[in-house]
């Protein structure tokens, strides 16, 4: 009868010595660390020490559960970073400046051209004209087939704006509908040159620079 | 849509959807158009929304391609009024106001020019804008 008493509270003691650890393990794991396991006395069969291993198994796939949403994590946060990228490029392509000659800005437009990009592109346009000092600019519409009546409005007001600035604005590659829109709207055209195409303009710029550095040459 | 690109994405499903029903070059292009106003308008203005497109078969006046806007964002005051080049859904805009949205205070009208039907109808939470575009167009 003693002996009995004795093993039970002994057994109690260490119950609750394990139940102890059992605590701490479990704040550690709450704490993020996935690396510790019980070591239990008790065999599988008692309850405590199935418990223990039940913990432990537990813990054992949370940690890899952890892994495998930490690897997703970093995964996303890549391809979040990828778009972000991506997202810059579009933009840009969707308003590519340069400058093909000396002083002289192109804008080659392709795509569908909407209200919301035809407001980018001159507001784009305008500060590439101030930043880079141009005396000239072509904007390129041979990419583009159709245009709403007002955006045709737009891009005529955007060539009169980069008058405004003191530079010329020539617009190239009118195909024969925006022609008609440009006509039907009633689009007041004066102040704005346009050539057939790209080639031409910029050999409209160019070659009188030519002639004129031709001139020198001969007069020396 | 949430994201600039999807402005493109949605583009290229309309262009899709349009040469399958047989909409002709220009047609598709100006559907195009279509789309990317209606789904920057969402990006611009209505929070969260989509973009559906769809076929409609209407009996009496044929085959239509249908781009729904549907968006979380607050009722137009007045549509009609949205439609007027220049004028939001109160009134007209002032030019640094146009700078400030990055637009031109068209795209609604440019909508309307484009399609045949365009109607605003009120959702549980928010609105959805529909734009119609037939095969054929309809005799007024």
């Amino acid at each position: 009868m003693e002996t009995n008493d004795t093993t039970a509270v002994d057994n109690i003691e260490e119950v609750y010595s394990k139940i102890a650890d059992i605590l701490v393990a479990l704040a550690d794991v709450g704490g993020g660390d996935y690396s510790v396991r019980l070591e239990s006395s008790f065999p599988e069969s008692h309850p405590l020490g199935a418990l223990c291993a039940g913990i432990n198994e537990m813990i054992a796939s949370l940690g890899d559960e952890q892994e495998r949403g930490e690897k997703y994590r970093k995964e996303l946060e890549d391809k979040l970073a990828t778009i972000e990228r991506q997202r810059e490029a579009i933009r840009e392509l969707s308003t590519p400046i340069m400058e093909v000659w000396d002083k002289i800005l192109c804008l080659p437009i392709v795509g569908v051209i909407d209200s919301m990009r035809s407001a980018e592109m001159t507001d784009a346009l305008l500060r590439a004209v101030v930043s880079s000092g141009a005396h000239s600019v072509i904007i390129d519409i041979t990419g583009i087939e159709v245009m709403d009546t007002r955006t045709a409005d737009h891009f005529v007001r955007m060539a009169k704006a980069v008058g405004l600035l003191g530079a010329q604005c020539v617009l190239t590659g009118i195909n024969p509908q925006i022609a008609q829109t440009i006509v039907h709207m009633g689009i007041d055209m004066a102040g704005v040159r346009t050539h057939r195409s790209l080639r031409d303009a910029l050999y409209s710029f160019v070659r009188p620079t030519r002639v004129r550095a031709a001139n020198v040459t001969t007069t020396r | 849509m949430e994201h600039p690109a999807d402005v493109l994405i949605a583009q290229q499903v309309v262009r899709q959807g349009a040469r399958a029903m047989g909409f002709p070059r220009a047609a598709c292009a100006e559907l195009m158009i279509v789309a990317s106003e209606l789904s920057s308008n969402i990006l611009k203005y209505g929070k969260r929304g989509v973009l559906r497109v769809e076929r409609v078969d209407d009996p009496a006046r044929g085959a239509a391609l249908r781009l729904v806007a549907e968006d979380e964002g607050p009722p137009f005051k007045s549509f009609e009024t949205a439609q007027i080049d220049g004028f939001d859904d109160e009134g007209p805009l002032e030019p640094a106001e146009l700078i400030a949205r990055k637009g031109t205070g068209s795209g609604l009208g440019a909508v309307r020019r484009m399609t045949h039907e365009l109607v605003c109808e009120p959702m549980p939470a928010g609105k959805a804008v529909i734009a119609t575009r037939y095969l054929v167009a309809p005799r007024k």
